[in-house]
């Protein structure tokens, strides 16, 4: 007889967990599978705890002889199953008539899965990457032009009148778009633009004969790597133009590194102020149109602070002064 | 009462390291000790301390030569801390392990390897964990390998076991749930009535982000600018003490804040009893023992209502709020409001009810008896068997660990055999005396 409560016992312990594996299953398996999956693949090993849970029971498990007494005659004894054992309550402060290691039907009830997972437009996303699509294709329109440089297919004058012709047009619609120059004001950006435009002048012939000394394999290698940085490093997310990233900075270093390398393969100095300079407008000046700020569950959460209090405050501060 | 056993409590962290844990493990072994059982402690070699030395009540520390890295957590070489830790396991005459927090290295390490020579393993768990960050999920991961195989899991709330049923797949039938306790014999209610002119508000915690301070640096100004005859006193030290005490000094507010910088935890209880209201603004806390000394001491409770928090005190002695400035100071206030009704040694009389280190330390004994009269397939393909279920690759990588530790084992064995490892004589001393202590705290 003993022997047979035990077993019953056993049983009953099982179907319970299995009924609570049911609920846990039922509401949130869709978006949770591999976590769920993972426990539920447990579920041999938890066998073993079954044993563990009769042994773990406390003395006064009053209520299970009830249930038992409930299947045989189930108007009466329900009532004093109910009276037995009052509902198990998430609280600690409290001694309930419970094992250490009840697992209530309500574990795990205040789960939330993928709370705030924004609802992403297919579109909208095809918009978004075409950061991405941009920053490639600044690069490729930067060696296609060096390549044409090295060519001779294009006339050196030529593209330095249309790099100037650029940069005044950027300057203008930065103007009109946005109602300020690049760099401030007329006389910053006028300093900026001479004082780089003479370094890159002055340093080009240094650079044509900077790596005389390495084969042209090795510049097209290497070129190719840094190239690859720049656009992995890229910093994507950048809104106001500036970057306080590392890798931002970085990146930007591994491509004007890439593009004063295969100046130094060109035939005059020429060639090489001009490569360089339109490097640099390309790396630094092509225009962040698509920028996005993406957030998402992954971010740290923040105590919300609540403007309304400061707001108050200092306020009624203000009133009192 | 049980079987007597002989448990060995790993944990990195433990005096002269202060904090929540070191305070379990000490009070756990003191009491399990008083009930007849032998607990030794292993932990790492701090400044100042190595080997081993006796604290009250001969209880024996062993401090490990290994190498702490990081917040007091040594170094993990998986395989490093076998050698002596087999030879306290054996000249101890062990015979149950229990490993505490998630966070030590060696307390992980303790467990496979403890596991690998076949004692009855137990875990108890600390702290809650996200899944989102890096570091969360390498700790997960590390919790699902060493849980897969120990016998019986402790959390210290039963959010805390929600936590750690999903970060570490353990089935939620072999996690018990036994909170920490307060030796409410240190924290006692102020004598003196209240003040009628005066009100005080304390909080005393670590100034960093984790404990909300970034919260109270809102709520502090606002509470005072609206009673004028609040103050507060602030204990603790940390890397948002500089706000706060910014924001003071530019409001004004210096004469009705008092800074204490960082506070020992036995001047805690004079700290608390300067106050009649404590306010707690934790944004994750497994079980939270502030609020429960606080309570101890006869103060009213206000706190942020996150993790195991809500577990802890009855409505009576706590407002509960979210973490929002204004849903704490609305609770500040229903605190201020409740205050006539309060009864401090009612209250302490309460708390000792709820939370006692004898009554922890039985409960824990119980979790010991389940582990030992497990009957799972213990053999080392038993074992295999458990950690291959750890996922796709990395349940592999767990075989190749659990079975890299059982030829270390073998080897271990045939160089330094069991029988050439002193056993360390047994220090017996006055049980009866000791029963009377706890009784006379209890």
């Amino acid at each position: 007889m003993e022997q047979v409560l035990q077993k019953q016992e056993e049983e009953e312990a099982f179907a319970a967990e299995a009924k609570l594996w049911n609920v846990l299953l039922v509401k949130r398996c869709v978006s949770f599978k591999g976590r769920l999956g993972s426990i539920l693949y447990h579920r041999p090993a938890a066998s073993a705890s079954y044993f563990d849970l009769a042994c773990l029971r406390l003395p006064n498990t009053g209520h299970l002889a009830n249930q038992r007494e409930a299947e045989l005659d189930p108007s009466a004894a329900a009532a004093a199953a109910a009276a037995a054992t009052p509902a198990w309550r998430k609280v600690l402060y409290e001694k309930q008539p419970y094992p250490d290691n009840h697992t209530d039907a309500s574990f795990l009830a205040a789960l939330v899965v993928n709370a705030r997972v924004p609802r992403r437009d297919y579109w909208q996303i095809v918009r978004d990457s075409s950061v991405v699509v941009q920053q490639v294709s600044t690069v490729a329109a930067a060696v296609a032009v060096s390549v044409h440089l090295y060519e001779d297919l294009v006339d050196v004058h030529a593209l330095l009148l249309m790099i100037i012709g650029v940069t005044l047009l950027g300057c203008l619609l930065c103007l009109a778009a946005g109602r300020q120059l690049p760099g401030g004001s007329l006389r910053r950006a006028c300093r900026q633009c001479a004082l780089l435009t003479t370094g890159v002048y002055l340093m080009s012939p240094l650079l044509q004969t900077l790596t005389l000394s390495i084969s042209s394999d090795t510049i097209v290698a290497l070129s190719c790597c840094l190239l690859a940085i720049h656009l992995f490093f890229h910093d994507y997310n950048f809104v106001h133009g500036v970057t306080d990233s590392l890798t931002g900075s970085l990146s930007l270093g591994a491509a004007v590194f890439a593009s004063v390398l295969i100046a130094s393969r060109l035939q005059s100095h020429l060639h090489v102020f001009v490569q360089v300079l339109f490097s640099l407008q390309m790396y630094l000046m092509s225009p962040y149109k698509f920028k996005a700020k993406i957030n998402g569950p992954w971010d740290e959460a923040v105590p919300k602070i609540d403007m309304h209090v400061t707001a108050s405050r200092s306020a009624r501060n203000g009133t009192n002064r | 009462m049980s079987v007597s056993r002989r448990v060995l409590l790993v944990s990195d962290f433990f005096y002269p390291n202060p904090g929540g844990v070191e305070n379990h493990i000490d009070q756990l072994a003191q009491c399990l000790v008083s009930r007849g059982h032998k607990a030794v402690i292993l932990t790492h070699a701090y400044e100042g301390h190595a080997g081993w030395r006796y604290l009250s009540n001969d209880l024996k520390v062993y401090y490990a030569p290994r190498l702490p890295f990081y917040s007091q957590v040594t170094f993990p070489t998986i395989f490093g801390s076998f050698r002596l830790l087999r030879a306290i396991l054996i000249g101890e005459r062990i015979d149950l392990v229990h490993a505490h927090q998630s966070f030590s290295v060696l307390a992980h390490e303790s467990i496979l390897h403890a596991r690998t020579m076949g004692y009855k393993v137990v875990f108890t768990d600390h702290s809650l964990f996200g899944f989102a960050d890096g570091s969360s999920i390498l700790t997960n991961k590390l919790l699902k390998f060493t849980l897969a195989d120990v016998h019986q899991v402790i959390c210290v709330s039963h959010t805390s076991k929600e936590n750690t049923v999903l970060r570490a797949c353990v089935p939620p039938g072999r996690v018990s749930v036994i909170p920490n306790a307060v030796d409410t014999a240190k924290f006692w209610p102020s004598g003196q009535p209240d003040p009628p002119d005066k009100l005080t508000i304390v909080a005393l915690s670590r100034m960093v982000y984790r404990k909300g301070i970034d919260l109270l640096n809102i709520v502090i100004p606002e509470m005072l600018a609206r009673h004028p005859n609040l103050h507060f006193v602030i204990g603790g030290d940390g890397a948002k003490l500089p706000l706060l005490k910014a924001t003071i000094q530019r409001q004004q507010l210096a004469a009705r804040v008092e800074f204490l910088g960082a506070v020992p935890h036995q001047a805690a209880r004079e700290v608390l009893v300067r106050g009649q209201i404590f306010v707690n603004a934790s944004l994750t806390e497994a079980f939270c023992m502030a609020i429960v000394e606080a309570a101890a001491a006869g103060l009213l409770v206000v706190s942020t209502s996150v993790g195991g928090v809500p577990e802890v005190l009855p409505a009576h002695m706590i407002e509960l709020a979210e973490p929002t400035p204004s849903s704490i100071i609305e609770a500040l206030e229903a605190a201020i409001q409740k205050l006539p009704q309060r009864d401090p040694w009612k209250q302490h009389a309460e708390v000792q009810a709820m939370y006692s280190w004898p009554q922890i330390a039985q409960r824990t004994e119980r979790v010991y008896d389940a582990a030992a009269a497990s009957a799972r397939d213990d053999t080392f393909v038993g074992r295999l068997k458990r950690y291959h279920k750890c996922g796709r690759w990395f349940g592999k990588i767990c075989c190749c660990v659990a079975a890299v530790d059982y030829m270390y084992w073998c080897w271990l064995d045939w160089l330094y055999p069991a029988n050439g490892i002193a056993i360390a004589p047994d220090t017996p001393y006055a049980t009866d005396n000791l029963q009377e202590t706890s009784l006379h705290h209890a």
